[in-house]
Formats: C-alpha cells, structure tokens, sequence
C-alpha cells in the first residue's frame, strides 16, 4: 500500500458532469481497497497554453492510499476517457488531508476575479450617481445665489454686492471641478 | 598629494547585474518538499519566456534546485505553468 496523487484536467464541456466524474472514480478506488484521503473538486482554471483547443479546464486532485494494480488499471481508464485533457499520478510519501495551495490560489483567484467583475459594474453605476449629486448641488446652490445676490439690493452697497457675485462665480467654478473629477473618475 | 586607490569592484562581466536574493528561500521557510501545485511560488522561479532560472540568480541551495526542476516540469505537463511565452500568440 503506498500514497498516491492523482490530478486530471476534465475538459469544459463536461463541466455539468464533472461531481459524477469525481465519484465514478473514487468509487472505483474504494471497491478495490483503496481508501481515500482527500479529494477535492479545484474547478475551472484559464489554462497556460491550449490542450485539444481548449483554453479552460476543470481540475481534480485525489489523494488515495491503495496498491499499484489499481494506479495501473486507473491509468488506463485515463488514456481512454476522451473527456480527461491530462492527468499525472505522483508517489508520495505522506498522506495529505489539507486543502491543497491550488484549491487555495483557485479560490482567492476567482474571489479577485469577482471583486473586480463587482467592481466594474460598481463603476458604471458611480457616473449615475455622481451626475444625480450633482444636479441635487446645482439646484441647491441657485436658490442660495439668488438669496445673496436678492440681499445687496436691500443693502445697497455697490462693492459688496460685487464681492458676492465673485463668491456666486466661485460655487460655479467648484461644480465645474466636481464635474471635471466625476469624468477623470469614469 | 598622493591619490587614493580605487577600492570599488569593477564589473567584470561575470556577475549579474542585477543581483537578486542570494538567500535559499526554501531553506529559510523551512520546506520540505517543494509542491509542484503551487503555481504562485514557482513563477517567481521563471523567467518572461517561461525558463527556469538558474540558481546562481535565484540563490537556491542545490538540493532545492533538484526539487524545483521536477516540480515546475509536472506544473508545466498539468498547464499550470507555460513551457514557452509563444502558447498564445
């Protein structure tokens, strides 16, 4: 009895399938006496170069504990399965029940890849949001202008209404800036 | 007045020009056996074209260099790692 590593890359098309395929192997290893110390479903990884013009594939890691006739017979399941891309069978000397680093990588890999998929979509609703704020502050800063453009005209002093029209430029020139940020955003 | 010698190292050509860590980093993390499924720390052990480094660039110990060669190979036959930067072109 050793420890083995059995990894096998399921074509794409085969995805719906691919639970079945995992236990239609592990039964085959638990009718034969071999036990199983861990098996994992990894997913669907972008490959590094295309196998059969496919350019993702689904990834399976087993960790068993069981005699080689059965790796041999497995191994030749494998060469006649068309809808298994690669395989590779490695000796170890330990058993592995840890979740292994590419389950890890996999996982954190479409995590990142949904954060930015969520991200993006955030993004193209931020504009929508940003031009509503904007209206809210124009409207809200026309009635203030009036106000202190109607106060002068009770006060009747010439400069002071001319500083208060550049204060009413200014509020122009900020919303203009606003707007100028919200397009640099997008 | 006597001039002092020039005490800096020329480059003799021999020596890299960019140096990279000089320290085994396997050794320092204390692993025993280097996992040919840990696509995230093999790449750093490639280079663009998809060769493995040399360890007189990375500083890998010799009995580490052994267990990189065959673990970034397995990586390679299960496409976790490019043979060449020419796959996809």
């Amino acid at each position: 009895m050793n420890h083995y590593e059995i990894v096998f890359l399921v074509h794409p098309d085969q995805k719906s399938d691919s639970e079945a395929i995992l236990n239609k192997y592990c039964d085959q290893i638990k009718s034969s006496n071999g036990t199983i110390d861990r098996s994992e479903n990894i997913g669907s990884r972008k490959l590094a170069y295309p196998i059969q013009d496919c350019y993702k594939a689904n990834y399976f890691c087993i960790n068993v504990t069981c005699d080689s006739d059965l790796i041999d017979s497995l191994k030749e399941s494998f060469k006649y399965n068309d809808a298994i891309l690669r395989h590779l069978i490695v000796r170890k000397d330990e058993i592995e029940t840890e979740p292994s680093s590419l389950l890890k990588q996999t996982q954190e890999d479409g995590e990142i890849q949904l954060e930015e998929y969520e991200a993006s979509i955030s993004n193209d609703d931020a504009p929508k949001e940003a031009s509503k704020i904007i209206e809210e502050s124009t409207s809200d800063n026309k009635p203030e202008v009036k106000k202190e453009a109607d106060q002068p005209k009770h006060s009747s002093d010439g400069i002071e209404t001319n500083n208060e029209n550049n204060d009413g430029d200014e509020i122009k020139v900020e919303t203009d800036n606003k707007l100028k940020d919200d397009e640099g955003a997008t | 007045m006597r001039r002092k010698k020039d005490t800096r190292k020329k480059n003799t050509g021999l020596e890299p020009l960019v140096k990279q860590s000089r320290k085994c980093r396997f050794t320092e993390a204390g692993i025993k056996q280097i996992d040919y499924k840990d696509v995230n720390l093999l790449k750093d052990f490639i280079n663009e074209t998809g060769k493995i480094l040399p360890a007189r660039l990375t500083g890998t110990s010799a009995k580490y260099q052994r267990q990189l060669e065959t673990a970034i190979k397995r990586a390679r036959q299960l496409a976790l790692l490019p043979f060449t930067d020419s796959h996809y072109s």
